[in-house]
């Protein structure tokens, strides 16, 4: 046993901040590129497959390693990056030719991309057959393909062997000659097999599998056998698990594990690690069934009151059916993992390319707005539609062209060798191998374009307040000088949120637009485009930051609104209001993803009612159709910010007693009292 | 039917069984010191000011047909003598600094409002309970509400201070599930000092009810000074544990309720009084579950 993990931990939070390789064990950056240089010189014509394969193998067996005695597992390589330089190389090449004369863009109406960093690997498959197996099932078979998987799984092994004996570890040691057949070898597989994974993709891993179900078995039989205690156990998963935060610091996605709807000992093992570790990354998705029981589903309501805010629940039953009704088997429906955010995919079957197409709803109104003048909210409705079918066109052809690069961009043996379908049809993921070859399109600020047309209707067409031509130089001067009119449009119109039927029913109309629109149009890898609606906070920057002034009252260049809530501050009827403007939607039409943000106070759920408040929640917008949902419970830190920008936190509730009332409308030294109980709390 | 409402509140977890919709009805009975809803004591509508949102527009002074809103050197000031409370001002306050208390509303407009949670209700086990104020003071208009909501099959509570005639609880009770009965204290003299009232009404009601098959979940708002002490939990003990039908007691601690007193322009009574300690919350507990009341 080594050191209790708390003692450690510190030190292995930093692991990758400036890691030790050692030059004895390996060969420079110099000599490494020297290598490849002499190697691509000597073979001008090699299929790229297979100097990318050449390349990894190099990799593993001459670059530097760095050992770390007081830890459980293995992992450290110094490969400079070196692959993704190299498929960098050819993207700059390749695309270079194909978008040479491509005309400007409209700015932030949408995005179209080669999505390379989406995917998740056969988990199953690794851990059932290990480095060993997966390279005996592709050596020996002709062809570029099996001989490119061969020569990478040869390469994992050659590793596994040099750092099992570097830093001492059996199970590396283990591994080198066969599957995996304890927990603690099925984890160091799965981490190292991350690891070369990223070597080859970049950060591209997004989805660590169904941990529960992969991991379970691996953890029964060792306890059984007297081979590891729970204790040692948990100690296994913090050092595995804190790896992940080491890698991210938490400033990047993090990598989720997926949970249930079935659940067995180690599920809550987990999360009782999880709620133990206070961590931001890893972060766990939870698939929340009829067979899930009640008592996990309390387990978890608990970690996220405990200020986990990294799980995500998911609606399972819900989910599965959109999987059927959008091609998949029912067996492989039901083997679905959540991808990156919130994209749902068949685990070790579908490489989804959640991130290949972005689109901007709002600047589609802005678009829309300014290009003709409309005598009614129909013509204007009318044209709205017409342009995001025009902005859609643009974003799938942008995809569809990309897609025809791939694999002259990046072939991806490591990750082939995994999936079954690529090796029984011979083809590379890049080549769309896999079983399921889906392209995503996330729409983003759903919000913004149903609140602003929603003013447009009722200020202009209906109230007659101000003429289109008025508004349209409201929007043009950002606002200014229009300081009435924008509270008019901020505090006078319907907001998306409010189960309010008078903007809800534009949401429903864009929404299922988008739905017929996107999904079923083929893409270039023999599968289809899936919509989306959510958008990351990232997104929905960029996206703001070229969206000009809005007809909601939003200031040009601000964020838009993420994913599938209401603008901040503007859901002033409460979570329940939110939910069921939400579920108006038929979010089925999202087969790449949704998710709903819940902001509570610790007051809403404090004491012992606090488990079955959030369990209802989350049951009551399950039946109601919702798709997934995350939870914020806000903190003595939060809420100092809500008191210095208080029209941000609008719809905050706190319970003064017999009395919710709204955390901005107290008085400071009542606030203050609030912040104090959290910061005791 | 129409009531005369303050607010409905969703997701309200803590006014009786999972999660609720609680509708407060304005109008009060009592007249306590440490009132937390100032705005809900008088049945008449009224004029709320919130002056940290007012940025001297003076939308509310053009709208006004009374000449009720006026601006002193910039600062706003609102003559509740002329004030009607029509909330012409309210519709004009586009930053939101001025609120109307007291609207009106329809029995259907209620339960429809109510109605639009129902998930929720069946989820968590939850429902609809009516508030105050003092709610049975609208007696026929709660029990066309519950009704109404009964068909739906909601769970309906009735939080009340019981200081009203037992003719309201009649109407209410073929359509309560559950009542929340405020009590305050047991002497009929501090009583008086500190609500204006008498308890006589409030302790015969009670007795009344506990016979009626009907659960009762009793709160008290625990105030230094007042009941949060040893004899005054005691004395509250004994009575309940006397009577029939009492499922739970619920302290509910004293909390500061400045802003409010100030957004209907009254002076804060309670300046002298703090919250209650963790320690004399725990006495009160222990006290009461002396009784064999299950307390939370």
């Amino acid at each position: 046993m080594l050191r209790p993990f708390d003692e450690v931990r510190k030190q292995l939070e930093r692991q990758y901040l400036d890691v030790q390789f050692d030059p004895a064990s390996g060969l420079s950056k110099d000599e490494l590129v020297a290598e490849l240089d002499e190697h691509r010189a000597e073979n001008p014509d090699e299929p790229r497959i297979l100097t990318r394969a050449w390349l990894f193998h190099l990799l593993c067996s001459k670059a530097r390693l760095a050992v770390e005695p007081d830890d459980y597992f293995a992992d450290k390589l110094e490969h400079h990056n070196l692959l993704i330089t190299l498929r960098e190389e050819w993207r700059r090449e390749e695309e270079g030719r194909e978008f040479k004369d491509e005309p400007q863009a409209i700015l932030g109406a949408w995005t179209g991309q080669l999505d390379v960093g989406h995917i998740c690997p056969d988990w199953r498959s690794l851990l059932q057959h290990g480095f060993t197996g997966l390279r005996d099932r592709a050596a020996g078979r002709s062809g570029d393909f099996y001989q490119a998987v061969a020569m990478v799984y040869d390469g994992a092994i050659i590793l596994a062997k040099r750092l099992a004996e570097a830093q001492g570890n059996a199970a590396l040691a283990a591994l080198a000659q066969r599957p995996p057949q304890t927990f603690h070898e099925a984890l160091q597989l799965a981490y190292l097999y991350h690891e070369l994974q990223e070597m080859e993709g970049g950060y591209c891993v997004r989805s660590m599998g169904r941990f529960d179900q992969l991991y379970g078995n691996f953890y029964v039989a060792d306890l059984k056998a007297g081979r590891l205690t729970r204790d040692h156990a948990k100690e296994l998963l913090k050092y595995f698990w804190v790896k992940f935060f080491a890698r991210t610091r938490g400033k990047l996605y993090g990598k989720p594990f997926l949970f249930g709807p079935e659940v067995n000992e180690l599920s809550y093992l987990a999360f009782e690690v999880y709620r133990e570790m206070q961590i931001v990354d890893p972060k766990l998705h939870v698939r929340l069934g009829e067979q899930t029981p009640q008592d996990f589903m309390d387990e978890v309501a608990g970690c996220i009151l405990a200020g986990c805010t990294g799980i995500v629940t998911v609606n399972d039953t819900a989910q599965v059916e959109m999987l059927r009704q959008n091609g998949k088997t029912l067996e492989d429906a039901k083997d679905y993992i959540l991808i990156g955010c919130y994209e749902p995919a068949v685990m070790g079957k579908e490489l989804n390319c959640s991130g290949a197409a972005g689109l901007n709803l709002a600047k589609a109104v802005e678009i829309a707005l300014a290009s003709g003048d409309y005598g009614s909210f129909e013509d204007l409705m009318a044209a709205y539609i017409g342009t995001l079918d025009a902005q859609i066109a643009r974003a799938i052809d942008r995809v569809r062209r990309d897609e025809r690069l791939w694999p002259q961009v990046s072939p991806s043996p490591l990750l082939s060798g995994t999936m079954d379908s690529c090796i029984e049809r011979g083809l590379d993921v890049s080549q769309a191998g896999a079983k399921y070859n889906t392209s995503g399109c996330c729409c983003v600020g759903l919000a913004n374009a149903a609140d602003s047309l929603a003013a447009v209707r009722q200020i202009v067409f209906e109230e007659q307040r101000c003429t289109l031509a008025d508004l349209r130089a409201a929007l043009a001067a950002n606002w200014e000088g229009y300081e009435g009119l924008r509270l008019i449009a901020q505090h006078r119109v319907p907001k998306w949120g409010n189960n309010d039927a008078r903007v809800d029913d534009l949401a429903v109309e864009i929404t299922n637009f988008l739905g017929k629109r996107l999904n079923h149009e083929p893409n270039a890898r023999g599968g289809v485009f899936q919509a989306a609606l959510y958008g990351i906070t990232d997104t929905a920057k960029a996206f703001g930051r070229n969206t000009g002034a809005l007809p909601d009252g939003r200031l040009a260049g601000q964020p838009l609104t993420i994913n599938t809530g209401a603008t901040i501050g503007m859901d002033s009827k409460g979570v329940t209001s939110l939910i069921n403007s939400v579920t108006t939607l038929d979010l089925a039409q999202f087969p790449n993803g949704t998710v709903l943000d819940i902001m509570l106070h610790p007051s809403v759920v404090t004491g012992s009612a606090g488990i079955p408040t959030i369990c209802s929640i989350i049951r009551s917008h399950f039946a109601q159709g919702g798709m997934a949902i995350q939870f914020n419970v806000f903190d003595a830190d939060l809420l100092r910010e809500a008191q210095c920008t208080p029209e941000k936190y609008a719809n905050l509730q706190v319970r003064v007693c017999g009395w919710n009332v709204r955390f901005v409308d107290l008085a400071p030294e009542e606030q203050q009292m609030f912040i104090t109980k959290a910061e005791v709390a | 039917m129409t009531g005369r409402l303050l607010e409905l509140t969703r997701l309200s977890v803590h006014d009786g069984p999972g999660i609720r919709t609680t509708a407060f009805l304005k109008g009060c009975a009592l007249q306590c010191r440490w009132c937390h809803n100032p705005e809900s004591i008088s049945p008449r509508p009224e004029i709320g000011f919130v002056k940290r949102k007012c940025v001297g527009c003076g939308k509310c002074a053009e709208a006004c047909p009374v000449g009720a809103h006026t601006f002193d050197g910039g600062s706003h000031r609102l003559n509740r003598g002329l004030c009607k409370a029509c909330g012409k001002c309210v519709e004009a306050c586009l930053p939101g600094a001025l609120r109307h208390y007291g609207s009106e509303m329809t029995a259907e407009e209620v339960a429809a409002a109510v109605l639009e949670d129902a998930t929720f209700y069946t989820k968590s086990g939850g429902g609809c309970t009516i508030s105050g104020g003092e709610p049975l003071l609208q007696a026929p208009f709660c029990a066309e509400v519950f009704g109404i909501l009964r068909q739906s099959g909601i769970h309906c509570a009735m939080d009340t201070s019981g200081a009203v005639g037992w003719e309201c609880f009649e109407t209410v009770l073929p359509h309560t599930d559950l009542f929340l009965y405020d009590l305050k204290h047991m002497d009929e003299a501090v009583h008086r000092a500190h609500t204006g009232s008498s308890n006589g009404k409030i302790l015969d009601n009670l007795k009344r009810l506990s016979g009626c098959g009907v659960p009762i979940e009793i709160r008290i708002p625990t105030i230094p000074g007042f009941n949060a002490d040893t004899d005054s939990m005691a004395a509250i003990g004994q009575l309940l544990n006397d009577l029939n039908n009492i499922v739970g007691v619920r302290l509910l601690p004293y909390h500061l309720a400045r802003s409010k007193y100030e957004t209907i322009g009254r002076p804060y009574p309670m300046d002298d009084v703090q919250p209650p300690d963790a320690a004399t919350i725990d006495n009160a507990k222990a006290i009461l579950q002396g009784f064999g009341l299950h307390v939370t």
